[in-house]
């Protein structure tokens, strides 16, 4: 009988600092409206939060995917603020919060590959850069607070425009505590060829992170957005809903690649969609390996002629995670295409499930989905599951595969005989398992993943 | 997980080494349960559905001991403007190490109105196991239809055959 047990998280440190800012626990019209003072927004925004906010207490807690009865609102802190201004150049940001940074890397990534680097530490972004040669062309990359004060035209023609509030009660709670994430504008036939990224950190006992993120890609333009996160562990539960909005438009294409680590007590709760124009393209690419609990589909929209989306997906769980992840297509114009493929590991009594949904419409004339699901179960304690719902109305085809296997006695035995045993053989098939989404990752996140998945098998031991 | 408390029209235990074939019928809901060592099911369906006819069928396959095997092949042809709405799900529990299952769900949609929805859903406690599922649902190949039509076939007997053969393919007797 094989036992896998989870070895000491590797990021699980977390430094002191001075909180100056940050609300009482709990959530009422009171603390919304501290949070909507200290940012100093707009009256309409102030508004849609305490709309927000009594659209989350009206509705019920979901109850399908994964149980949510242990979060408790009146032990959460919806907001913090670890330093007073956002910082421009990296001298200027406070050593102790570097020193978390400079441990999970976060310097190299920006000074070898990346355009620009806005870190969230705490729920507000306390650094960020953006290369001129960007600026120059029109490129928008800011903070969400700060992009509110900055182009408030523009977020307000966009924001909850695809995720409304009234869509699901996390959704709501976002919409009415929201702080940090990024605020994206790509201009008509601009391609940004070096993705743009985004560093997500969580550094305080039983905080929820609220961000929130808006992409508009206008005409023929195209961006790659990554979000990458690792988080300290902790004993009591943090939160996590996210709201991620993108506006493919014509002929545009975005892609959106997540690497999630949240330490094993985070609960995951995030809404993500996009909404594709004619001829656009959008990608998914989501890497989900940490947290606690994970709810979390990506949602595509093809409203224009011959959009298209695109789904790459992995989850991987181990003792005491339930990852319930997936995607959703909704076919809405004709000659819309879709792809999904998913790859899920589950081991040391780990559950992953996935939940698909794919609507062809009416109109979606000669619209075609392509979905395949892999699970690999590596233990009797594990469990897998799979919910996909098909449904066409009209001219569309789909189509849906899925496995559900053990490692092959066959592949372990080949491995064996070259001299390749036990951990180091199963980290070798689990990483080939996830390897077709891997490929699509940018290569330190690849070789990241790929130690973090090594890291895991590490602790899973011999037979 | 809170399961939710489902009625079934009809329900049939399969025993230690025995074999059965189930055909299905539409609108009703049933539950197959291999309870015993070695037990094993194939279960058919076909549906047809026209005119504004809205059918639907639900199985469910439980593998509750080892070496159990199951084969579900569900199939459905809707015309005009019926929608046909095909639920499988397939549970292997603890304990039911060796089991084998496929679970298939076809759906041809005839014209540009009929609809269908597949829901092949899987939940699995045992690692020991091989199951598969596919789903699709799609349209009657146009060049079929014309390979039939230069073989001096009209294009209403070339749909029913395609519609026949569709059916009949795969079916396990």
């Amino acid at each position: 009988m094989k036992k896998f047990s989870r070895p000491r998280y590797q990021f699980g440190f977390h430094d002191r600092t001075g909180y100056k800012n940050r609300t009482r626990a709990g959530l009422d019209s009171q603390v919304v409206e501290q949070i909507s003072d200290r940012k100093k927004e707009p009256e309409w925004m102030r508004k849609k939060r305490l709309a927000a906010l009594s659209v989350f207490e009206k509705k019920e807690m979901p109850k399908w995917g994964v149980d949510l009865s242990e979060i408790d609102p009146t032990r959460t802190i919806f907001y913090a603020k670890p330093t007073d201004k956002d910082s421009r150049s990296w001298d200027e940001v406070p050593e102790g919060i570097k020193k978390t940074f400079e441990r999970i890397g976060v310097p190299q990534a920006e000074r070898e590959y990346l355009a620009g680097v806005k870190a969230q530490y705490e729920s507000e972004v306390i650094y960020g850069s953006l290369k001129n040669e960007l600026e120059s062309r029109g490129v928008i990359f800011e903070s969400m607070d700060s992009g509110l004060a900055k182009y408030p035209e523009l977020v307000r023609e966009y924001f909850g425009k695809l995720v409304p509030m009234e869509d699901n009660k996390f959704a709501a709670l976002n919409g009415a505590v929201w702080s940090g994430g990024s605020l994206v504008y790509i201009p008509k036939g601009v391609k940004v060829g070096m993705p743009l990224s985004a560093y997500f950190r969580m550094n305080l006992a039983r905080m929820g992170q609220f961000e929130r993120t808006l992409i508009v890609a206008d005409e023929g333009s195209f961006v790659h957005y990554i979000e990458g996160c690792t988080a300290p562990i902790y004993t009591t539960d943090s939160l996590h809903a996210a709201v991620v909005e993108i506006f493919v438009k014509k002929g545009a294409r975005v892609r959106y690649t997540t690497l999630q680590n949240w330490s094993t007590n985070v609960i995951n709760l995030v809404t993500k969609r996009a909404r594709v124009e004619e001829e656009g393209v959008m990608e998914w690419v989501d890497g989900n390996l940490g947290s606690k609990k994970t709810m979390k589909y990506p949602g595509n929209i093809l409203a224009g002629r011959k959009a298209r989306g695109d789904i790459l997906s992995i989850a991987v769980a181990g003792a005491g995670q339930h990852l319930d992840t997936g995607g959703k297509f909704i076919h809405l114009a004709p000659e819309t295409s879709a792809s999904m493929i998913s790859r899920s590991v589950s081991f040391g009594g780990g559950r992953t499930s996935f939940r698909g949904l794919v609507d062809e419409g009416p109109k979606a004339f000669n619209s075609k989905t392509k979905v395949r699901c892999d699970a690999l179960i590596l233990d009797r304690m594990s469990r897998s599951d799979t919910y996909p719902v098909l449904r066409v109305s009209g001219r569309g085809t789909v189509e849906h595969e899925a496995t559900v296997s053990r490692i092959g006695e066959e592949q372990l035995f080949y491995l064996q005989s070259r001299g390749i045993g036990g951990t180091e053989a199963q980290g070798m098939i689990v990483n080939g398992f996830i390897e077709p989404i891997v490929k699509e990752i940018p290569v330190e996140y690849a070789v990241e993943l790929s130690r973090l998945i090594n890291l895991e098998m590490e602790g899973a031991g011999d037979e | 997980m809170s399961k939710k408390l489902k009625i079934y029209n009809l329900k049939f235990i399969i025993k230690k080494g025995k074999k059965r074939v189930i055909n299905l019928s539409a609108g009703k809901k049933y539950l197959v349960r291999l309870t015993e060592r070695g037990a094993e099911v194939m279960i058919n369906c076909k549906i047809k559905a026209k005119e504004k006819e809205a059918v639907s069928v639900d199985c469910d396959v439980v593998h509750e001991a080892a070496r159990t095997k199951a084969i579900i092949c569900l199939k459905g042809v809707a015309r005009d403007a019926a929608r046909i709405k095909i639920s499988g799900k397939v549970m292997v529990n603890k304990g039911a190490i060796k089991s084998e299952d496929l679970l298939e769900e076809r759906l041809l949609l005839i014209g540009n109105t009929a609809g269908g929805e597949a829901e092949p859903v899987l939940e699995i406690e045992e690692d020991e196991v091989n199951i598969k599922h596919a789903a699709s649902i799609g349209q009657v190949d146009d060049w079929q239809i014309f390979y039939l039509g230069t073989r001096g076939i009209s294009m209403k007997s070339a749909v029913k055959l395609l519609m026949e053969s569709f059916l009949d393919n795969g079916q396990r007797e």
